[in-house]
This record gives C-alpha cells, sequence and structure tokens, in this order.
C-alpha cells in the first residue's frame, strides 16, 4: 500500500517540502524521485543532488529495515530545506528506537586478502556520515529524528 | 527484472536493464544473476551501462553474487556510471572488482554496435 502526500510549504524566504510516505522499499524510491525534482527546482546542481540522493537512500532504507522492520505500514515523514549551510534534510519515524539511542559509527570493515571475509554491508552508514555534516539523531516521544545537511564539500 | 544474459566463447555477460540496483530489488537481482550465471562459462561480465544508481544494498548484492559464484570464477563489471561508480570509489570497493570501461573491452568477441 503505497500513498503519498506532498505539500509544498513556503515560509518566508525559505522553501521546503514535507513528504509524508509508507515504509516500504518503492515508497522510498517514489519519494527520492520527488525529493530529486524539488532539489533541481531549487537551482541545486546534478552532483548535489546525486549525493544528496544517495544519502537520503541509505537512511530512509535503514528506517524501512530497522526502525520499522520491514512493516510497510510504519510511517515515515522527509522534510527538506534550503538554509544557511546549505540542504536541510529531517527524516522521522515512528518505529523502533535507535539500539543504544546512537548512531552507528559508519566504520567500513577491513579489506583483507580473504575473498570469504569481503565484506557484503556495513557501507550505508559509513556513506551517511562521509557524506553529510551535523548529523543529529533524537528520540522525541515516539518519534525518531535523523537531521543532516548536505554541505558544499559533499 | 529486466536483467538479460548473452553467452560468448569463455564468458556470460549479463545486462542490467534496471535503472537502480538498491533495496527495493537488490534480493531478487541477486536470485537473477544466481539463475543466469549457475551454469556457463566462469567469467561472468555484468554490463552496468544502464544503472544510474546503486546503493548499499544493491553493493551488498554484488558482492553476495561474487562470493557465491566462487573463487574458481570471475565475477567482473563494465560501464559504471559517474554515480556508481562513486559509491564503490567511497566505500573502496573499486579495489576489490575488475571494472571495464566498455563490456568490448571486457569480452573481445563483442564489437561495436553488437
Amino acid at each position: 500500500m503505497r500513498s503519498l502526500k506532498f505539500a509544498m510549504v513556503h515560509e518566508f524566504d525559505q522553501t521546503a517540502f514535507r513528504l509524508e510516505f509508507r515504509s516500504d522499499p518503492f515508497a522510498v524510491r517514489d519519494a527520492l524521485a520527488k525529493a530529486r525534482v524539488a532539489w533541481t527546482g531549487w537551482g541545486l546542481g546534478t552532483e548535489t543532488c546525486a549525493t544528496a540522493e544517495q544519502v537520503l537512500a541509505e537512511v530512509l532504507n535503514n528506517v524501512v529495515e530497522h526502525a520499522h522492520q520491514e512493516d510497510p505500514d510504519g510511517a515515515v515523514v522527509l522534510i527538506s530545506s534550503i538554509k544557511e549551510g546549505g540542504l536541510h534534510i529531517e527524516v522521522r519515524d515512528d518505529g523502533r528506537e535507535m539500539p543504544g539511542a546512537r548512531l552507528p559509527k559508519g566504520e567500513l570493515s577491513e579489506l583483507t586478502d580473504n575473498f570469504d571475509d569481503l565484506p557484503e554491508g556495513g557501507f550505508g552508514w559509513f556513506m551517511i556520515r562521509t557524506l553529510t555534516q551535523d548529523l543529529t539523531y533524537r528520540r522525541v516521544g515516539d518519534w525518531n529524528c535523523l537531521t543532516f545537511r548536505m554541505g558544499s564539500d559533499s | 527484472m529486466n536483467v538479460e544474459s548473452d553467452l560468448y566463447h569463455d564468458a556470460v555477460l549479463i545486462t542490467v536493464n534496471e535503472p537502480r540496483i538498491d533495496a527495493a530489488i537488490a534480493v531478487q537481482f541477486k536470485d537473477r544473476v544466481r539463475e543466469l550465471t549457475k551454469d556457463g562459462p566462469d567469467r561472468v561480465v555484468v554490463d552496468m551501462s544502464q544503472v544510474d544508481f546503486l546503493d548499499s544494498s544493491g553493493l551488498g548484492a554484488l558482492v553476495a553474487t561474487m562470493k557465491q559464484l566462487g573463487r574458481e570464477r570471475k565475477f567482473e563489471l563494465a560501464s559504471l556510471t559517474p554515480a556508481v561508480e562513486k559509491v564503490f570509489r567511497l566505500t573502496r570497493m573499486d579495489s576489490v572488482f575488475t571494472v571495464y570501461s566498455h563490456k568490448k573491452d571486457a569480452i573481445s568477441e563483442i564489437c561495436d554496435g553488437a
């Protein structure tokens, strides 16, 4: 079940959008596509939009898989705006709290010569941490809230 | 899922006609490639020219596929688009895979226009 509510909100001299959708990977694809249209409309370049999409995909995949534990009916809210410091993104969900109430470190596994030990995961949080600035996690009531910005050097 | 295979003398070419290998399709992608490569030449080359987007699930699926094929077989990639190439570079997985600029560099039987 995929429903997407999309609202463009104009606040003062900011432009922002808010998307609400369900925690399923195809709804995530739709949300990413809508985000790119909005960011492009704000005049952000291809490289910035591609990097923001990359990070946001990883964040939303984590929400689907871990916060909502593959439940396709979980709520996800995406808010984005251009403010001082660049492109700001906020993702909220009403899923399970982050274990330890803390973000994963996102360190890459050591690459050894051992073929069988090649890592199949652990890339997502590494990319999120590497490509974002001011990454912050808060639990507010029943909601997880992750905020970050894409600096100009992403 | 739009993933095809073509058999050559010493390699099988897998063409991924999906624009994204992401969380939505990573598992099906892995299953499909496994199906297409369970028999056939030891060398597997994946044409990624249509893939504009790869997330960590997609990257994980590629690594898992390579591991599943085993040490005796080769799993190689061709035509990584810029966003996909960036993911490989960032995660250092570009040192793990053999990557060709184009499928014809990987498989000599392939001529321009084929």
